[in-house]
């Protein structure tokens, strides 16, 4: 039991539903507004699909909940605790903990192993010992189908196999929360299927879900909400058969057209 | 024949770009190789009998070696209990200048018979003119090497060149030599059993890193048979009457027999297992290299903690027996002596001076840059002022500058909590020196770190000191190995500078062999071209392996060596 287990945890007494809370986030490079004041909140459980042109602000947006990207304005509200230039160091280790995170170019360590890849993480940030986290990482590889590969360098794998590792790597922390960037915008098409086959597995468990994508399909099937943004600004939200089939606002009506 | 490369084309092949293609028109596809025979033939009579026309053609063999003869070259003298062999350096002399004189006639002779000027002018010329250039660079070696220089003044210090001077004397006045009479002229502990302890080590680091690179096992087995075989030669001293040559020769055959031993385990341990293995493996020799060297200075002169422990184990310390030692009374043990006093820095000196000088510049150099690199790029002022003003500082003064810093300031800084000797403060300097560079090749490393491995930590919950660990270093560190090595060369060949400061390293000894002894008055040079050739020899090294790194982080995918 490291301090990392504390029963006081925040969010743990919480009575609100939410576990990502986000109001008026906002994030400027110089003069540009990237991010012009989002509200957000997202269910337990909930699996949201944000969509958008390039540069609308999507992936800054999800960058934000784990703070890899800072706000300048607004709140960002992750299980109880608010995230902020203020939040400790313990709290933050928690959210970050709490979120996995994949990114649209894996990000794998060249350096280390599949294995080491997955373990790395447990070990150094939960403190478990080698031996249960090793039994944990081949878990998730069976899960995403490639235990085999458990002792490769990442160099050695498909593009798709990588994918698939760094959601296991994610999944390795135990998260309640998993935010996907593009997850599947770097690979080749006939290796899209086999990430998305993953992520759809994973939408059926008790995990909470943002995932950015172009993936209509996916959105279609497994979204409990699907969101549009377009230059820094929410502009619909819906349900995926709402928001398909009897979009609201001009801005979506023209992005499904170009896109379907 | 054909595949040895002998046969009529593949000769006319390498005479055609050599000496350009053949333009005269009475050349017919028929005669061309009978031309050529003529022109070897006339080549040959040239290069042996060319002085025969006095002044108006090259000396040729005959010439050379009795003119050499008459300058007063020596011979060469193998002596051992199976033969007994005198060759006259004149003679090779004279073999060696004519060897590359018969090759520049046969690239002219060829040219004029063929006339290749005519159809491929530039090959021609430049083949002619650098086939006579080579013959007075040759010759003119040959001649400095074979008959002007007089090697004796190396030869006869060898040992002294490569442990210096105490280390030497202990072989020849330890207990049981014949020298060794009285207290008065007797070492009574040989000391020198500390030096073979680090040679075993750091062969066996050298062996087993040699066995993790997937290589043809002779690639590794025979230049090492060969190291140690000129090793042995030189640590073979037959005409010292005191000096206990088969002592190194035992303790080299030990230690090429652990090396293999250790060789085979790695090669093969590295052929069973998967990569990761290999690299895990590999990690822990680049460990154990660290550690060899803090076991050498340890062992060198061990701090009091280490003599203590040899006591408590039951050690005698040596030194306090030594009279009932030199009358032959007492053996000292291996703890008896581990429990007396080591060799004082100060006593340290030759080859062994500047190989752990160097050492230090690369494992405290790579310490010291690591935190330097890591504290330069920090956003507390606490950190990256000093790291900066370090490097800059450091980085912009000569080493000759800050080895005076470290022999006359250094103790002022460092004296009230460690008193240390010369070259211990040598050793430091070196690797705060070699820290300031390896930190800025470092931070160059580490900004070209992938911005997504950084965050993908981050995203993982690392702390930024775990991120910057366990990512950022190892990626750096991997791309800059090659230009790390570059500047453990520039260390390796900066240790000559230790003489400014009276250190006995290889460079001092070498330039004052010759008024050591009347005989030598005189050779200074022929020292001096040893130590710029052993110099060479070891930088060369390290630059084919800088080479192997880079090939094998790219061949090797990501992930590959990292240590050897």
């Amino acid at each position: 039991m490291s301090e990392y287990d504390r029963d006081d945890k925040p969010g743990t007494d919480g009575d609100s539903e939410m576990i990502i809370d986000t109001k008026g986030v906002k994030v400027n490079f110089g003069d540009f507004w990237a991010l012009k004041g989002i509200d957000i909140s997202v269910k337990k459980g909930e699996i949201i699909v944000i969509l958008g042109p390039s540069g609308s602000g999507k992936s800054t947006y999800i960058r934000t909940l784990n703070r890899l990207q800072p706000h300048s304005g607004g709140t960002v509200v992750i299980d109880g605790i608010t995230v902020d230039d203020d939040t400790t160091v313990a709290d933050m280790k928690y959210v970050r903990a709490e979120i996995g995170f994949v990114f649209q170019q894996f990000n794998l360590f060249p350096h280390l192993t599949i294995m080491e890849n997955i373990t790395l993480a447990p070990m150094k940030v939960k403190g478990i010992p080698k031996r249960e986290a090793e039994d944990q990482a081949m878990a998730l590889l069976e899960k995403v189908g490639i235990p085999e590969q458990a002792y490769k360098y990442p160099s050695g794998l498909s593009g798709g196999q990588q994918q698939r590792v760094a959601i296991a790597r994610a999944l390795a922390m135990d998260p309640k929360i998993m935010l996907f960037d593009e997850p599947t915008s770097a690979l080749d098409p006939e290796m899209i299927k086999e990430v998305l086959d993953v992520m759809i597995e994973l939408a059926e468990e008790d995990v909470t879900m943002i995932v950015v994508t172009h993936e209509m399909g996916f959105a279609m099937a497994v979204a409990d909400r699907v969101i549009l943004f377009d230059e820094g600004e929410l502009v619909e939200q819906n349900t995926p058969a709402e928001f398909f089939d009897n979009p609201q606002h001009k801005r979506t009506k023209l992005f499904l057209e170009q896109i379907l | 024949m054909s595949s040895m490369g002998l046969d009529k084309d593949s000769f006319l092949e390498l005479e055609e770009s050599i000496a350009g293609k053949p333009g005269g028109r009475w050349v017919t596809p028929s005669n061309n190789i009978q031309l050529s025979l003529l022109a070897i033939t006339l080549a040959l009579a040239c290069g042996i009998f060319g002085g025969m026309w006095e002044g108006f053609l090259p000396n040729g063999f005959f010439e050379l070696a009795a003119k050499a003869e008459t300058e007063g070259a020596g011979s060469m003298i193998i002596s051992t209990s199976f033969i007994d062999l005198s060759i006259p350096q004149s003679q090779i002399h004279g073999a060696i200048s004519a060897a590359v004189i018969v090759f520049a006639w046969w690239v002219t002779l060829t040219a004029l018979i063929k006339w290749t000027p005519g159809k491929t002018r530039t090959t021609a010329m430049l083949g002619i003119v650098t086939a006579w250039i080579i013959v007075v660079v040759v010759r003119g070696l040959s001649d400095f090497v074979l008959v002007e220089a007089d090697w004796a003044v190396v030869w006869a210090n060898r040992v002294l060149l490569v442990v210096g001077q105490q280390m030497t004397e202990q072989m020849t006045q330890a207990p049981g030599s014949e020298s060794c009479i009285d207290v008065s002229n007797c070492y009574g502990v040989n000391q020198n059993w500390r030096l073979w302890w680090i040679l075993y080590p750091t062969f066996a680091i050298f062996a087993a890193a040699y066995g993790t690179v997937a290589e043809k096992p002779w690639r590794f087995l025979v230049p090492f048979t060969l190291v140690i075989f000129v090793l042995m030669v030189v640590s073979w001293v037959p005409s010292e009457i005191n000096f206990h040559s088969e002592v190194p020769i035992t303790n080299l055959t030990k230690a090429m027999l652990l090396s293999y031993l250790v060789y085979g385990a790695s090669y093969y341990y590295c052929s069973i297992s998967e990569e990761y293995k290999a690299n895990r493996l590999r990690t822990y020799i680049a460990l154990g290299a660290v550690f060899t060297f803090f076991f050498a200075i340890m062992i060198m002169n061990p701090p009091e903690f280490v003599k203590d422990l040899a006591i408590l184990a039951g050690g005698e310390p040596a030194q306090g027996m030594r009279e009932a030692i030199i009358a032959g009374d007492v053996v000292p043990s291996t703890l008896d002596k581990l429990a007396g006093d080591g060799i004082e820095a100060s006593q340290w000196g030759g080859l062994f001076v500047n190989l752990i000088v160097a050492t230090a510049g690369c494992v405290l150099g790579f310490g010291i840059g690591v935190i330097l690199a890591f504290g330069r790029q920090s956003d507390q002022p606490f950190f990256s002022v000093p790291s900066v003003a370090l490097i800059e500082l450091v980085r912009s003064g000569p080493l000759i500058c800050w080895l005076w810093f470290a022999v006359f300031l250094m103790p002022d800084l460092m004296d009230p909590f460690y008193n240390a000797e010369d070259i211990m403060r040598m050793l430091l300097m070196f690797g705060i020196f070699g820290g300031c560079y390896i930190a800025e090749v470092l931070r160059g490393g580490l900004q070209a770190v992938d911005s997504g491995q950084k965050e993908a930590a981050l995203a993982l919950g690392l702390s930024p000191f775990q991120t910057k660990m366990t990512v950022e270093l190892p990626n750096a560190v991997r791309t800059t190995l090659p230009s790390i090595v570059s500047v453990f060369i520039g260390l390796w060949k900066d240790t000559t500078l230790l003489f400014i400061i009276n250190i006995l390293d290889f460079f001092k000894l070498a330039k004052d062999l010759p008024a050591t002894d009347l005989r030598f008055l005189g050779n200074f040079l022929e020292p001096l071209y040893v130590t710029a050739i052993v110099f060479w020899v070891f930088a060369f090294y390290l630059s084919r392996v800088s080479m192997g790194i880079e090939k094998n982080l790219g061949l090797v995918r990501e992930g590959g060596g990292e240590a050897a």
